[in-house]
């Protein structure tokens, strides 16, 4: 996910992986054996996590889902285009981003003045960020405000072209330019995540091109391309708006009818269809870079968001690392101290989701030896699984980090919280109230469903592995003179 | 809320000047266009909406509870499945002597890392269970251990956490393997350019103590002992410096006699005297430090100079101007070297307010070849808010902006315990009224444009301290030609 903002902290919900991880309410909760926790599993809290809410389509394609919660004073606008990357014509990498950009430029009776009326009425958490399938735009506000940010949404959806100058569409392309050079090509292992993706989506797939795009494809966009996209992708019939918080709904459904009723139906469309498929064969990158510590990244397409494994691999994954007492973090940096840091994110997509393993090797420590052992972990959890205590934490962890994240009526990157689940179920399984249906998908996730998917999508023979190496810098060298 | 006028003139224009949308489903046979042009049914849309009545929005007061051996239980209901339970302990790098950099964070650290009665893997694994794990931190003024939970899991939480604060264990075998941990998490930081530029120029303004990095410079870490650890420990982790913050679907009378048993009996101890800061005199010009990173296709910036500290008169009024000057997304500098000459992705600005120093800051990233119109543009804006007769004085819409931005981001901070239990955290660290919060909206809002004007006074861009880490060869000739003369930093700064 790539967001627009300098602050964009949203990139923190990607690397905590199973992050937008969802909530649980986990009222049939069983024993989990852990001998020194059986009481607190044995009754897990019951209080209603679904969220509540109500879904319905404008004559012009325009979905919408609405939760109100009118405990504070809130209001969050969340608005999802089913666009994305994937969606890019030929060459044109980085093109859905840039337009992620350009929405924030003006739009016809609104006029140029986007961040200045935002900020004015006290909006926070105002973003738009652009991910494989989709693009999202939000904002909350004090509810009084709600008007507004429907005038604003309204506005851009159907009138955003009409403004757009090539002077703005330069300045912004310098802007996305900057981001790259900034998150990736001036920033530590930024070459080499680069590497990993193009490597998991090479050439000819939807996903080649990462999401930030090449400079010579950047460069290369232009006004036409810009319309085109507009008129093809930014249909009322390819978006969803969801609102939620302090809300009376049939207030709020004559607002929505209000400014987005009349805007042009357009039709809605076709959607991106590739048969999940992983990785043919194993790849081994090395990528140098000017970096201290080397460092080691494995990269797996796995099944789709929320299909039959996806649960079993976000339990997975927790079971690898994202605590203290997980399997990576104890054997990598605590028995072996072999690594100084090791992570483990499922990113969960439409056509294929990435499960990524990466190691910062300690120094003095080879990272052939990180290598060796993080094959070893692997094998060890699919071999002998995971033990019941191991299992009950993962799935504990998810279910507070989930419950966390339901406290909040958009999270910061639009796609936690509560608008941003319902957002996120509804791009992927078509229907926003999927929670408790994931939910007790992950409690049943069992130790062998561990082992089978750690056999069938973690494998050594389908995978990229990308090796960062130091090349002594410049500056480190003058400076130790 | 005013809005400028301005804008609404310019939304009223455009509207009335663009050309209608498409014409829906024109046939061949729809006339040429009349002369005038036909009404627009969007028109509606070029009078923006007015806001209905502000509801009242309120930050809680926490409960207070002073134990008899000054331990203080803070306290705020929220309806919220999961509750932040965090121990804060009002001391943390300010309170180190020189040489002891990181001391005040690895000991927050290290609690977390196991006690006498469990083995470092036993206290991951039992807060794992609670559902997270145990969060070690340490600003300049406090330290703290936070957890999160189910609700009816807080009586286990609050054991816990006094456990870790009342029994570490300290291990020399735990220590010795952190501390390699750390120091490689120092060199990772070492490795992004934008982090040594903060670290180089921070050094720099405030000297090798108050200015080196909360985290620690690599040697001083190197020759940090568990027996540095236990003083630490024993000398601030004493009852009057801690609070205990509970925030989730509980109250004072829940907690208080749990709280009373597990943190009430530790003995009070005296409290040690602060170390004597003393900061050095800043510059009496532009300070240009260069750390050379040969190919760097950016530059990163850091332009810092002396502020007042946290207590002084005027904190929010100097809030106000960082955040119009650096804060905000339309705030004057990022207008500027983003939106309009498109040299960068974006620019940030703070004014640190520590309890012994206070500085107020720039930092951004630029494309190489920009650097030097760059740096000149940053000076320049500082000096334009600075001196009204340079024709840009502190106008109302934009300190408006900035006013409601602090605001609403207080408010916005309501729905997540864990931003509340952080603002708690604030009120006890900084010795704050418990209803610092619940007044702060009518404080941000009572501060005169004229006040922001004259905390715009002490900005000095012609005696800040900047440090930019870039390749040198690339940008020295430009910065040259406007007369920036580069000094190279001394390694030190970036250790």
């Amino acid at each position: 996910m790539v967001s627009r903002m300098r602050n964009a902290r949203a990139a923190l919900a990607v690397t905590l992986g199973m992050c937008a991880a969802i909530p649980v309410p986990v009222a049939h909760g069983k024993p989990a054996a852990d001998a020194s926790n059986t009481e607190r599993a044995a009754t897990v809290d019951t209080r209603a996590t679904a969220i509540a809410f109500e879904k319905f389509k404008l004559p012009n394609g325009l979905t919408v889902i609405l939760h109100s919660d009118r405990s504070l004073p809130l209001v969050a606008v969340n608005v999802w285009y089913h666009v994305g990357p994937a969606n890019e014509p030929a060459h044109r990498s980085g093109f859905a981003h840039l337009f992620e950009h350009l929405m924030f430029e003006g739009s016809k009776y609104v006029g140029h003045e986007f961040d200045r009326i935002l900020e004015a009425i006290g909006a926070t958490n105002s973003n738009g960020t652009t991910s494989w399938d989709r693009t999202n735009y939000f904002e909350t506000a004090p509810s009084e405000n709600l008007e507004t940010l429907l005038w604003l949404e309204s506005d851009r959806m159907g009138f955003m072209i009409d403004t757009l100058t090539e002077e703005r569409l330069d300045v912004q392309r310098d802007v996305v330019k900057n981001e790259r050079r900034q998150s990736y090509e001036n920033a530590p292992y930024g070459p080499s995540s680069l590497t990993m993706l193009n490597a998991l989506f090479p050439e000819g797939h939807p996903y080649n091109g990462a999401v930030i795009g090449s400079m010579a494809d950047l460069s290369a966009a232009t006004l036409k391309d810009v319309t085109e996209f507009f008129r093809q992708y930014y249909a009322p019939s390819n978006a969803t708006l969801c609102i939620a918080g302090d809300l009376d709904p049939a207030r709020t459904k004559a607002l929505i009818e209000r400014y987005f009723g009349t805007l042009p139906d357009r039709k809605r469309p076709e959607a991106k269809a590739l048969p999940y498929a992983p990785l043919p064969k194993a790849e081994r990158l090395v990528v140098k870079e000017p970096v201290t510590l080397a460092q080691i990244s494995y990269g797996y397409r796995t099944p789709p968001a929320f299909t039959a494994d996806d649960p079993a691999l976000d339990v997975t994954m927790a079971i690898l690392g994202g605590g203290k007492a997980t399997r990576l973090y104890q054997r990598l940096v605590v028995q072996t101290k072999l690594a100084a840091d090791v992570s483990a994110s499922l990113e969960s997509n439409q056509l294929a989701s990435i499960a990524s393993l990466s190691a910062t090797v300690a120094s003095g420590k080879s990272s052939a030896a990180v290598e060796r052992e993080l094959d070893a972990v692997l094998a060890e959890l699919q071999k002998n699984g995971p033990s019941a205590a191991e299992l009950a934490r993962a799935k504990r962890r998810i279910l507070v980090g989930a419950l966390s994240s339901l406290e909040l009526l958009n999270g910061p990157g639009g796609d936690s919280g509560r608008s941003g689940l319902l957002q996120r179920f509804d791009q992927y399984t078509g229907d926003p109230g999927y929670l408790p249906t994931w939910l007790s998908q992950i409690e049943r996730v069992q130790a062998k469903d561990v082992q089978r998917v750690i056999k069938q999508s973690l494998r050594a023979d389908a995978r990229v592995v990308v090796v960062t190496e130091p090349v002594p810098s410049p500056a480190s060298t003058e400076q130790a003179k | 809320m005013t809005r400028s006028p301005r804008l609404w003139a310019l939304a009223a224009l455009l509207g009335a000047c663009a050309s209608p949308p498409a014409a829906p489903a024109t046939s061949p046979l729809t006339p040429p266009p009349a002369p005038t042009l036909p009404p627009d049914p969007e028109s509606f849309r070029i009078t923006p909406p007015k806001a209905g009545a502000h509801p009242a929005v309120q930050f809680p007061t926490p409960s207070v509870k002073t134990l008899k051996n000054g331990v203080t239980l803070l306290v705020l209901r929220k309806n919220a499945p999961v509750a932040t339970l965090s121990v804060v302990m009002r001391e943390g790098a300010g309170a180190l002597p020189a040489g002891k950099s990181g001391l005040a964070a690895l000991t927050a650290r290290m609690l977390t890392e196991g006690t006498q009665l469990r083995s470092s893997l036993a206290l991951a694994e039992a807060s794992e269970s609670l559902g997270s794990t145990l969060e070690a931190d340490a600003g300049r003024d406090a330290s703290s251990i936070e957890l999160s939970t189910l609700t009816r899991d807080v009586p286990r939480g609050l054991e816990l956490l006094a456990e870790v604060v009342f029994k570490p264990a300290f291990r020399e075998a735990d220590f010795a393997r952190v501390k390699d941990e750390w120091l490689d998490g120092l060199r990772a930081e070492r490795q992004e350019p934008n982090r040594l530029a903060s670290l180089a120029a921070l050094r720099s303004l405030l000297g090798p103590s108050a200015g080196a990095p909360v985290s620690g410079s690599i040697p001083d870490v190197e020759k940090l002992t568990v027996a540095d650890l236990k003083a630490f420990h024993q000398a601030h982790y004493v009852p009057a410096n801690l609070a205990l913050i509970a925030v989730g679907e509980v109250t004072l009378g829940d907690l208080e006699s749990d709280v009373e048993r597990l943190f009430g009996r530790a003995t009070a101890g005296a409290q040690p005297k602060a170390p004597d800061v003393v900061l050095p005199e800043p510059p009496s010009k532009l300070k240009l430090l260069i750390v050379d990173r040969k190919d760097s296709v950016q530059s990163s910036l850091f332009a810092v100079q002396p502020f007042p500290k946290r207590s002084e008169p005027g904190f929010e009024a100097r809030e106000i101007l960082a955040s119009l000057l650096g804060g905000l997304f339309t705030s004057r500098l990022n207008s500027n070297l983003r939106e309009k000459h498109a040299y960068t992705y974006g620019v940030h600005g703070q004014a640190l307010a520590t309890r012994n120093w206070g500085a107020f800051y720039l930092a951004t990233a630029v494309k190489s070849e920009t650097t030097a119109d760059s740096l000149r543009e940053l000076l320049g804006e500082l000096e334009r808010a600075r001196d009204p007769k340079l024709g840009a004085p502190i106008n109302e819409p934009e300190a408006n902006r900035a006013r409601t931005d602090l605001m609403h981001s207080l408010g916005a901070r309501l729905e997540h315990t864990s931003s509340l239990a952080d603002s708690v955290a604030t009120l006890f660290a900084q010795q704050l009224p418990s209803d610092y919060y619940t007044k702060y909206p009518a404080l941000v809002g009572a501060v005169p444009t004229s006040e922001v004007t004259a905390q715009a006074a002490r900005l000095t861009p012609q005696r800040m301290t900047v440090v930019i880490v870039g390749d040198r060869a690339q940008i020295e000739p430009a910065l040259k030609q406007r007369g920036y003369e580069l000094e190279a930093a001394d390694p030190q700064l970036t250790e």
